[in-house]
């Protein structure tokens, strides 16, 4: 174990761990409303909307990420009319660009099924009490529906954050210097393979670890203090509790 | 599907997805080289390499009296996979550096190729014709690089304010070229010969400021060399045999001439 | 356009290329999920067994191969173990054929480390969905347990299993793109080398990407088809 390189490998894997929160920022903001557009799409009753948003999900979780990102990257970059278009190829041309787009794209068909997930398993009960108080489609949505449905699919959209942050790894194969990027060039460099992987690894684990904290003892108690249940303000009291 | 019929299912996708070679436990050299960088190692799907690099291995072996098997990966992961034992030697335009030595060890060096820069047609980049100020213009513009080779290196030390795009392969980064996602490129001259005489290169000139090894030795390196482990003292010793005959006989010039149209061929003391 | 791609796929063998790329994909992919249903069922069962020490190390395990990226797992495997995979190759006959084989096995290792993790977790829930008063029962009736496990057990926890081992084959699946940066020659290294050499990427990853829609929709209906025959006779109350 070199510890000079240990040293000298964190601070640039740190300034890895910017862009890739910053792809992981991207997603979740972007992602996160295309997937619940997605969702309302599905369930909706126009047959061609479901159908197209059926198709969406299907194809984006059909196929590995890895070929999503090389197409857009190397596919679109074949596309003769879109680098004559300046604006269009400013985005495209780059690495970060393409990769958070296919990410984002991604991210949006596996929440878009979360969410549904959520929407279908809020009770009737529920929304014919909003419809027989009178409230609008959009009301009952912004009120009743959807909280309940961000609710009930908290869990999996917290895993979801965390597939999409492992996912950010991806972009390291179309030239994104991140975590995976940055190892890897200093894995050519060094040739320490063992210490600078394991580093890598070792940041992705208290990234994760660190987001799944703040989900499970904040996020979702805050969101059922209505609830009388016993409250676990502690993810880690809870399991003290049940031991 | 009865359990006899599913294992020999399994054991049958096992065998037909893998190419299995009859080859002779001896008399086999397994030479690692990255098959992506023409014009020294380009592999093709079935992974039969050719270029300059796999001619100088197989003039190797057949000198050696051994057959050659090439095993292709990325050129940054060749190093570590040598020191695991993965192959037994490297030909794959290998630079040999300082920092490089301390990990493995190298034959006599065997070629060396200068280097350059190589930007679209009619950049204002295309008009210098020496080094400093070439280097001073580049500053900010973004640079295309393969990972872990001695360029990436060199133009990491003297034009930090750069941006790096680091590529996996040449051909990779030739592609990004063409796309015209980078300003400039920088690698061996014989990779941008050959890129020039592709139709997607015509669009492309070289830089006339040339860059050579002895310019910076601790980065560029002293020329190419057969990537050995430390401990294959007696490999190291019959490779040097065999390359100063090659080149002695003016085999390798011949050879450097007919991928690089040029003799990149260093002598044998 | 037409024209060009047939010529692309029959003349210059590229269609031949994708159809062997396509079916080393599907062999990492199969060997390298049995291996992780085998890993798995062993893990989940030492946790629901709740054996002292190894009960953490496979939490451990699960944790953080759950954590960090598969591309990760990948190096680490293909960089870190030579020795070790010569061993594996050797046991399976590949003395000589060990280099070419090099990069499958470490595929098949890595895909199968990674699904043998998540498999872990849906077993010991479908292990955990199982009511303890049916075991009790059992035993109390006397009996063996090796009956135990192959008529109570084991059928109701591949039932309440199998949605959950469904998505395990599907992103297994889909992780074995990964090993194409270990150079084996499976769909998208061989779609890679296509799109570089003929300077057509859209075509081939397009049809990388239709290959594996193919793929998965196939198995979501043959896992379909199985757990309606699991679920025969089970009264939906």
């Amino acid at each position: 174990m070199d510890l000079d390189l240990i040293q000298q490998a964190i601070p640039l894997l740190l300034k890895g761990l910017t862009t890739t929160l910053a792809i992981g920022l991207v997603a979740i903001v972007v992602g996160f409303p295309l997937g619940l557009g997605f969702a309302l799409a599905r369930l909706s009753s126009n047959r061609t909307l479901a159908g197209i948003a059926l198709l969406y999900s299907m194809v984006f979780r059909g196929t590995p990420l890895l070929v999503q990102i090389f197409i857009i990257y190397f596919g679109l970059g074949q596309v003769q009319f879109l680098r004559d278009q300046t604006a269009l190829w400013w985005f495209f041309s780059d690495g970060f660009n393409c990769a958070t787009l296919a990410i984002t794209l991604n991210t949006a068909a596996y929440t878009s099924e979360i969410l549904r997930g959520g929407l279908m398993g809020i009770s009737a009960g529920e929304i014919e009490a909003a419809r027989a108080c009178g409230m609008s489609d959009w009301l009952c949505f912004r009120r009743i529906r959807f909280p309940l449905a961000f609710r009930l699919a908290l869990p999996a959209y917290a895993n979801e954050i965390t597939v999409i942050v492992k996912e950010s790894s991806l972009a390291s194969t179309v030239t994104v210097l991140e975590i995976t990027g940055l190892a890897k060039r200093l894995m050519s460099e060094t040739f320490a393979v063992v210490e600078v992987f394991t580093l890598a690894g070792l940041l992705y684990l208290i990234v994760n670890f660190a987001l799944l904290l703040v989900m499970r003892s904040w996020l979702e108690p805050r969101l059922s203090l209505h609830r009388n249940v016993a409250r676990p303000s502690s993810w880690l009291r809870l399991r003290r509790r049940r031991a | 599907m009865s359990k006899g019929k599913l294992l020999s299912c399994l054991l049958g996708l096992m065998f037909a997805a893998i190419s299995t070679s009859g080859a002779a436990a001896q008399g086999v050299l397994t030479v690692g080289t990255e098959g992506d960088a023409p014009p020294y190692s380009m592999a093709d799907a079935s992974g039969n390499v050719t270029g300059f690099d796999a001619d100088v291995a197989r003039s190797i072996c057949a000198k050696l009296d051994v057959t050659c098997k090439f095993v292709v990966q990325a050129f940054d992961t060749l190093i570590p996979a040598l020191d695991a034992k993965r192959f037994d030697i490297i030909i794959s335009g290998l630079g040999i550096t300082e920092e490089r030595k301390k990990k493995i060890g190298y034959s006599i060096p065997y070629a060396s190729a200068p280097q350059y820069f190589i930007v679209s047609k009619g950049s204002p980049l295309a008009k210098f014709t020496s080094l400093p100020p070439l280097l001073a213009a580049l500053k900010g513009k973004s640079i295309g690089v393969v990972t872990g080779t001695t360029y990436s290196r060199y133009i990491a030390k003297n034009i930090p304010d750069a941006t790096i795009k680091s590529y996996d392969s040449l051909t990779q980064m030739e592609s990004d070229l063409s796309a015209k996602r980078f300003d400039a490129a920088f690698d061996d001259g014989s990779s941008w010969t050959d890129y020039l005489k592709k139709p997607e290169g015509a669009s492309f000139e070289v830089v006339p400021v040339k860059v050579v090894a002895t310019d910076d030795p601790s980065t560029l390196g002293h020329g190419m060399g057969v990537g050995i482990r430390k401990d294959d003292q007696e490999l190291t010793k019959k490779i040097d045999v065999a390359l100063c005959d090659i080149i002695k006989s003016g085999q390798m010039k011949t050879m450097s001439e007919k991928w690089f149209s040029d003799d990149y061929s260093l002598t044998c003391k | 356009m037409d024209i060009a791609l047939s010529r692309l796929l029959w003349e210059d063998g590229w269609g031949l290329s994708i159809l062997r790329g396509s079916a080393v994909t599907l062999a990492v992919g199969v060997l390298g999920m049995s291996f992780g249903l085998l890993l798995g069922l062993l893990l989940a069962a030492v946790k629901w067994a709740r054996v002292p020490v190894v009960s953490q190390i496979v939490d451990v395990y699960t944790v953080i191969v759950r954590s960090v990226p598969g591309l990760l797992v990948v190096y680490l495997i293909f960089f870190g173990s030579v020795e070790f995979i010569a061993k594996v190759g050797t046991f399976f006959g590949y003395t000589d054929a060990f280099q070419s084989a090099y990069s499958f096995i470490v595929g098949v290792l890595s895909v199968g480390a990674i699904a043998a993790a998540y498999a872990a977790e849906v077993f010991r829930g479908a292990l955990n969905a199982i009511h303890p008063g049916q075991i009790e029962a059992a035993r109390a009736v006397g009996m063996q347990t090796r009956k135990l496990y192959t008529r109570i057990i084991g059928p109701q926890m591949f039932r309440y299993a199998l949605p959950g081992i469904s998505n395990v084959w599907q992103s297994t699946i889909k992780d074995t793109s990964l090993v194409s940066v270990t150079g084996l020659a499976e769909l998208i290294r061989v779609a890679y080398i296509g799109a570089g050499t003929t300077r057509q990427p859209l075509i081939f990853f397009v049809i990388a990407a239709v290959v594996f829609f193919v793929i998965t929709l196939f198995s979501q209906v043959a896992f379909g088809l199985v757990e309606r025959n699991l679920n025969r006779g089970v009264r939906v109350v």
